[in-house]
């Protein structure tokens, strides 16, 4: 009840004409980046974050909300009408989705994609706010250890997760770790890794890390890629025909499979929607009552990926509002927002009703937000998939410009820009070596986390390691690390021997 | 091979500059030099049993067919070329360089340019009026909304950036 209550509140706040107007762009601007394949959700809000700087703090995130809202539905619109992905989450949509363009059936497919949406961001962000305050409340019974246990964790399925070698993963992550130690130590006072140098004594802000890897980086490496995208959006395969009742009906082990899968997964540090609509399709083509059908064209291939990529958001969202722990780059730029508004998220913003009701003025946007996007594409598919004629070198042009200025907005000084740009020339390097960049940009962003946390708990219990494991709840967490950081491990080496045993059963292949 | 050795020959400097840090640590406690030790003695540990490990692995490829890829991504992605990478850098490094002495306006319309012709746009009016569009939108934005001082430039580039500002309603 007293959650309910909350969330009208809330509702009440998303409804100011302020909030409005950034929910309205936050969801177009999200609905243009993921459909652009050069650009992406994460630089969506990576755009729009100097834009809050002089926002107030609930506009803010609603504007960065929407954006990574919507920017998980956007690009069905291309991946279904002209088989361009506008994100690697939007891949599966196109097996079965552009399949059913082929035969005539892109409307139905539009509206399957649609409903699956509006399911997966309605239902997963209802069960997130009824879990906030629980959640919450047991975050608050998190001393040191437990919280280096829970940043440990994210770290681990971050590179679990990574989708590459672990030692590169591995070796991204510490980079991250290391380049958050450089400056003044908050214990001692003394300069870490600083050469003198008046640009790396204030540190390194995250912010830059993640600007510099997910913006500017990843569009040199665009450029570099020489990405060339032709499409004549053409208004009269733009249209949606919503699925009837009983077509609903026969897909419903779908929608509640994936709807559950998204959420739960999405909950998981470094299991973006990318990870979680792949899994989602993978599961229903396994376990699905027509799995071996998947990938010709049936409804349950756009249902599947379309559901968990939107659900995973709210999965996202809710453990940086309770624990203040982000698990994803988008995430990672919200938190940047709240804590350039001086407020740090976590259990204590649970505590006073002021900031209670901004967290549930949060959640009541994302309801909002959903319905939103779900219109806007309903109406506007031909208005939106416009962005795909923007040539890509002007796009990039002003992506790039608005990482460096707003680099430079942040703190007024040029020392930003040239973070970036080194961050930007790493991010290239590490896609030429095939090492992940998101491990790297965690790293960064919760290492001061992890260095706090794990330099109380060695000063609180006299340097006894051995409490991240005693302590209930942090050993319970430390386990899960060890088994998502094997689990690859694991998977690789049976891999390996199923791969040596066909070898030596059929030696000429 | 080069990155990994590259990464442990950091690794091993930061170590030493570490081994270096001046303080004074109460009794029974741990320095701030732990945390970053414990970080670059594990980048050593992984660097050298990747690097290691890649080595063998060449080798094995060389010698036999017994060599096992490693686990990859699903969604790899094809490989960035260096040249235009390095290109953008290079344009994005003159650009920094010029920042305070040529000024927001002048500085950015004519990188925007650059920009727009790495990325093979090569009509050249149409380029000019959007980059000229798009630097005149962000010192916009930038200084009548978000109150950003972005730099004027020195000498005759100040008093053009001046008079454009005023012809915008910027001051």
């Amino acid at each position: 009840m007293h959650t309910l209550q909350l969330l009208l509140a809330g509702f009440a706040e998303v409804f100011k004409p302020l909030d409005l107007l950034m929910m309205f762009i936050g969801l177009l601007v999200g609905m243009a980046v993921s459909i652009m394949p050069g650009l992406g959700l994460v630089m969506g809000v990576v755009i729009a974050l100097p834009f809050t700087y002089g926002m107030a703090l609930e506009p803010s995130i609603i504007l960065l909300t929407a954006i990574y809202m919507s920017g998980t539905y956007a690009g069905c619109f291309t991946a279904i009408l002209y088989r361009i992905p506008g994100e690697p989450m939007d891949v599966p949509l196109l097996w079965d989705g552009y399949a059913m363009t082929q035969r005539g059936e892109a409307a139905k497919a539009l509206g399957w994609a649609l409903v699956a949406a509006l399911t997966g961001g309605l239902v997963s962000t209802a069960v997130m706010t009824t879990l906030a305050t629980p959640l919450s409340e047991f975050a608050l019974k998190f001393g040191a250890p437990e919280y280096f246990a829970a940043v440990f964790f994210g770290l681990t399925t971050v590179v679990a997760l990574a989708g590459t070698s672990i030692p590169n993963a591995l070796i991204s992550l510490f980079l991250g770790l290391l380049v958050a130690t450089i400056g003044t130590d908050s214990t001692y006072g003394i300069e870490r890794f600083t050469f003198n140098l008046p640009i790396l004594s204030n540190g390194v802000p995250y912010v830059m890390v993640l600007v510099g890897m997910y913006g500017f980086g990843e569009i040199l490496i665009k450029l570099g890629q020489s990405l060339h995208v032709e499409v004549p959006p053409d208004r009269a395969s733009t249209k949606t025909r919503f699925p009837s009742f009983a077509e609903l009906w026969e897909l419903r082990a779908t929608f509640i499979r994936s709807t559950v899968l998204g959420t739960v997964l999405g909950a998981v540090p470094g299991a973006g929607a990318t990870i979680t609509s792949f899994v989602s399709y993978a599961i229903e083509r396994q376990y699905g009552r027509r799995g071996s059908k998947i990938g010709t064209g049936i409804p349950e291939g756009i249902v599947a990926p379309q559901i968990a990529s939107t659900a995973s958001v709210a999965g996202h969202i809710v453990p940086l509002l309770t624990l203040g722990i982000p698990g994803s780059g988008a995430t990672a730029v919200i938190l940047a927002a709240f804590l350039l508004h001086g407020v740090q998220p976590g259990p204590f913003l649970f505590e006073n009703p002021e900031s209670t009701l901004i967290v549930y003025t949060i959640m009541a946007s994302m309801f909002v937000a959903v319905v939103g996007m779900c219109m806007m594409g309903f109406v506007w598919i031909h208005v939106v998939v416009k962005v795909l004629t923007i040539p890509q070198g002007v796009l990039a042009a002003i992506v790039i410009m608005f990482c460096l200025v707003g680099a430079f907005a942040d703190r007024n000084t040029i020392s930003d820009m040239w973070m970036i740009v080194i961050f930007g020339t790493l991010a290239a390097l590490f896609e030429r070596y095939r090492f992940p960049v998101s491990p790297m940009v965690l790293g960064a962003i919760l290492g001061p986390l992890a260095e706090d946390s794990y330099m109380r708990s060695m000063i609180t219990y006299h340097k006894d390691w051995t409490v991240f494991f005693t302590q209930p709840i942090a050993g319970g967490l430390m386990v899960l690390s060890i088994v998502s950081l094997s689990y690859p491990v694991v998977r690789s080496l049976l891999a390996r021997r199923r791969e040596m045993a066909v070898a030596t059963e059929y030696p000429d292949l | 091979m080069i990155p990994y050795a590259l990464v442990f020959g950091v690794a091993a400097f930061l170590l030493y500059r570490a081994n270096h840090f001046e303080f004074t640590a109460a009794a029974d406690q741990i320095g701030p030099d732990n945390w970053p030790k414990l970080i670059l003695f594990m980048i050593m540990a992984t660097s050298a049993f990747e690097g290691v490990r890649r080595l063998l692995t060449a080798r094995n490829i060389r010698s036999g067919p017994a060599a096992v890829p490693i686990v990859e991504s699903p969604f790899e992605r094809e490989h960035a070329d260096m040249r235009i990478v390095l290109t953008c850098v290079a344009a994005s490094l003159v650009y920094l360089a010029l920042f305070e002495i040529v000024g927001f306006f002048f500085d950015t319309l004519v990188f925007v340019m650059a920009l727009i012709w790495i990325g093979r746009f090569r009509r050249f009016w149409t380029a000019l009026a959007i980059s000229a569009v798009t630097t005149l939108l962000f010192m916009l934005v930038f200084m009548r909304v978000i109150f950003v001082a972005l730099p004027i430039g020195i000498g005759p580039f100040e008093w053009l950036s001046t008079s454009l500002m005023r012809l915008l309603g910027v001051h």
